[in-house]
């Protein structure tokens, strides 16, 4: 593995806690929204994946390397 | 060797979700990252509905019809799948590579299914973890947990 796949996949993981830390703030402002976290930070948020890749792709980011996320509401409880 | 795990809320329960990247032969090889939750309750390795959009996964073959949280969907096979896990140290990565791996897609016009495929997170399952000999350390109170080679 690269250096460079290395760095991604750490940031990966640095996004994922920001989502673990900022979870409780995320849902309320972005509720029944998929929301995409870069660098620690909300880059595109909307209730359609399909827009929020088309988002991405404008602003010359590649959705394959960047975390996603559906928030869901309070009361839905997924038991898998 | 340690595979940490971020423990976080998703759909009101907390999970283990690892990092991973992945190395997809399709027509043109697909690289991406994936943050799958490691789920001991499915027999197999899933990629999920959003994943699949998002790394533009094209599925082909014949699904298997499957039941995730009690609502069908379909598990498309994607064969020869590769994985790497981040490590504990951040300097290593752990190599995996499944024959099979699931991607999730509903069933067209079924509701229930629409709305479990999409809502439904990248799974690590017991095929991977037997296939690799990993252990799954899970401390809810705490949130901490890790895969440990056994």
């Amino acid at each position: 593995m690269t250096k460079n796949e290395l760095e991604e996949l750490i940031e990966l993981q640095n996004d994922s806690e920001f989502l673990k830390k900022s979870y409780n703030d995320l849902r309320k402002r972005y509720v029944n929204q998929y929301i995409a976290i870069k660098d620690k930070d909300v880059i595109v948020h909307h209730k359609d994946i399909n827009i929020v890749l088309k988002k991405l792709k404008e602003k010359r980011l590649n959705p394959a390397n960047i975390l996603i996320e559906f928030l869901h509401p309070k009361d839905m409880v997924l038991i898998l | 060797m340690k595979i940490p795990l971020i423990v976080r809320t998703y759909a009101e329960g907390k999970k283990p979700f690892a990092t991973v990247s992945v190395k997809i032969p399709q027509s043109k090889t697909i690289y991406g990252r994936i943050s799958p939750f490691v789920d001991t309750g499915s027999p197999w390795t899933v990629i999920s509905k959003t994943d699949a959009d998002r790394l533009r996964i094209v599925v082909s073959g014949t699904p298997r019809t499957v039941y995730l949280g009690g609502a069908p969907i379909l598990s498309y096979p994607l064969r020869n799948v590769t994985l790497k896990a981040l490590c504990e140290d951040k300097k290593s990565v752990f190599n995996m590579s499944m024959p099979i791996v699931g991607v999730i897609q509903p069933i067209p016009n079924h509701d229930q299914s629409i709305r479990s495929a999409g809502s439904t997170p990248s799974i690590i399952g017991a095929d991977l973890l037997e296939r690799y000999r990993l252990a799954l350390y899970f401390d809810i109170c705490n949130e901490i947990s890790y895969l440990e080679k056994v």
